[in-house]
């Protein structure tokens, strides 16, 4: 099948409808803007957000424009075991941090005022290198995060118009720069939510046209039959989704999680339990919704589309193939919105973890709150500008690029868990395990040491910090009384 | 609030884990070496898949039915709308 369809009848109708869409989110960032005057609004909306506000924008940050470019590039390639990536556990990727941490958090917010991660580490630990580390590495994995969503916008800008790739990765960059300079974590999740539907709305009438292209469910599974059952069964036809493969997906994409800054904050923006509740349903069936359909119409499209130079580009050509151009073009900024979504919320992030957590924390602990807010509108210019440097490197495929960074982050998880569950979790211990965990994590993934059994390097890595943490705060001083008590024995006492 | 604090938190939770970990056994309704063909030609294991998934958001929305109708939320919820 040829893959050049840099046809003018696409150009317009997509830059038309993309100028839309931009226009609309650049209101609501002025919107945001408007009513963002301090720091807690810029980075927690102050714990207001309502339920479809903070499930739209759980899902619609946790799912990127890897969801539909880089998950679906894999199912592809491997068929309906491809799916293993996240399908099976999907349920329970909101509940499992909800549960662990979630409900803690957003009492901890309303007592203790934390704004974003390192807070808390910093508090429960007592201790400014802790939250040092915490601020760099998060800062250092997130821009790795920006990257993979540019990549992917250069992609459909390069299938859809035929213009070079660095163009969509510098335009993505600069348009949610623009919203979140000013709108902060309000303008990212009021974005979110549109974001949200059109990423839905995307996965639903792709997986409609890739059936329609296939000639029916039915057809598309007994081609994929007499091909090669590999392609319906475990392990897939590329042999890559094992056992191991997984069950280190179910674990990634839920309980590893907790360890994502992105993800942990949006508890602190939550108002009380009606709405954390109500964003678990609402979010959770968003993700299930849009991951299944997306990823399965990966498979679908083994029938109809054949072989591609690169599988990145299944969706954006399905869409293009099958509908005609306005519409397609509609679609296509669901995709856009992936990216977006996550990307906001990556710089809001990104951005506390240098202002706040580096800044005042260890620069000048007197800046005021105007300081700082005036600093993290320069900051998300530079750290949203170094994501686009990472896009327009390309190290690494999306999904590659996606997975590295969130098992860097995910190896914080022992030190929040412990920290919320276990009073004797002391920042040596924390400080020395997360440390080790990072360079088996990186070591692991650079191939330098092998100790995965099959697994992800992360669960290892995590398995290693989890061990190391119990040991050494059990033999070393805990944190001062004082700070137990708020964090254990007061904490519910209201 | 906490997964151990009291008897609802722990059937809760272990009610949650027990879901968990059952989608990572490899029964072959969840994980198939072999093609297993349900409605469609579609492999079974997708279809168990999403009957996993059905159970645990029915699962969440009793929890959250149960949470909010405990005293101690209630308190906790009447602090933070303060």
């Amino acid at each position: 099948m040829s893959e050049n369809y840099q046809t003018s009848e696409f150009i317009l109708p997509f830059f038309i409808i993309l100028a839309i869409y931009l226009i609309i989110l650049g209101f609501i960032g002025y919107y945001a803007s408007r009513n963002t005057k301090t720091l807690a609004d810029f980075f927690v909306l102050s714990g207001k957000a309502g339920a479809i506000v903070s499930g739209f924008a759980y899902f619609a940050s946790q799912y990127s424009i890897s969801t539909f470019m880089g998950v679906p590039a894999i199912t592809f390639a491997t068929g309906f075991a491809g799916m293993s990536v996240s399908i099976p556990g999907i349920a329970f990727s909101m509940i499992i941090p909800a549960l662990f941490v979630g409900r803690k958090l957003l009492l901890m917010r309303k007592k203790f005022g934390y704004l974003t991660m390192s807070d808390y580490l910093e508090d429960r630990y007592e201790s400014k290198i802790l939250k040092l580390i915490h601020a760099v590495l998060i800062v250092v994995f997130l821009i790795a995060l920006m990257g993979a969503q540019t990549v992917g916008a250069g992609i459909i800008l390069n299938t859809f118009t035929g213009l070079p790739e660095w163009i969509g990765v510098v335009s993505m960059g600069i348009i949610v720069v623009l919203y979140c300079m000013f709108g902060g974590m309000k303008g990212a999740m009021m974005t979110d939510v549109i974001q949200g539907f059109l990423m839905v709305t995307t996965a639903v009438v792709t997986f409609i046209i890739s059936v329609k292209a296939g000639g029916g469910m039915e057809n598309i599974t007994a081609q994929l039959a007499e091909k090669s059952t590999a392609y319906l069964s475990h392990p897939g036809v590329k042999n890559n989704y094992s056992w191991t493969t997984y069950v280190s997906m179910i674990l990634l994409w839920s309980f590893f999680t907790i360890g994502q800054p992105t993800l942990f904050t949006k508890f602190f923006a939550m108002k009380n339990y009606s709405t954390l509740f109500k964003a678990v349903i609402l979010g959770t069936l968003g993700m299930l919704l849009s991951a299944t359909l997306i990823e399965w119409s990966g498979v679908n499209a083994i029938v109809s589309l054949g072989d591609l130079s690169s599988n990145d580009f299944i969706v954006p050509t399905l869409l293009r193939e099958n509908l005609d151009p306005i519409f397609a073009s509609l679609l296509i900024a669901g995709i856009f919105s992936a990216g977006m979504s996550t990307i906001d919320a990556l710089l809001v992030v990104a951005t506390g973890g240098i202002t706040r957590d580096i800044y005042q924390n260890i620069i000048n602990p007197k800046a005021s709150e105007k300081t700082i807010l005036k600093l993290s509108i320069i900051v998300t210019v530079i750290v949203g500008a170094l994501g686009v440097l990472v896009g327009l490197s390309k190290p690494d495929s999306i999904f590659g690029l996606i997975k590295f960074a969130f098992g860097g982050l995910g190896v914080w998880v022992a030190s929040i868990i412990l920290g919320i569950y276990w009073k004797k979790s002391n920042a040596i211990g924390a400080i020395s395990a997360v440390i080790i965990g990072e360079l088996i994590y990186i070591l692991s993934k650079l191939g330098v040491i092998n100790i995965s059994f099959g697994l992800d390097p992360l669960i290892v890595s995590w398995a290693v910090t989890f061990v190391l943490m119990l040991v050494i705060c059990r033999f070393t001083t805990s944190v001062s009384s004082k700070t137990i008590e708020r964090h254990f024995d007061n904490l519910l006492k209201i | 609030m906490g997964v151990f604090s009291n008897s609802f938190e722990k059937k809760w939770f272990f009610f949650f884990i027990f879901l968990y970990v059952l989608i990572m056994i490899p029964f072959p309704w969840y994980y198939n070496e072999s093609y297993v063909p349900g409605f469609f030609g579609v492999p079974v294991f997708l279809y168990s898949w999403l009957v996993h998934n059905s159970v645990v958001i029915i699962g969440i929305i009793l929890f959250a039915q149960a949470c909010l109708k405990r005293k101690d939320y209630q308190a906790i919820e009447k602090f933070l709308e303060e």
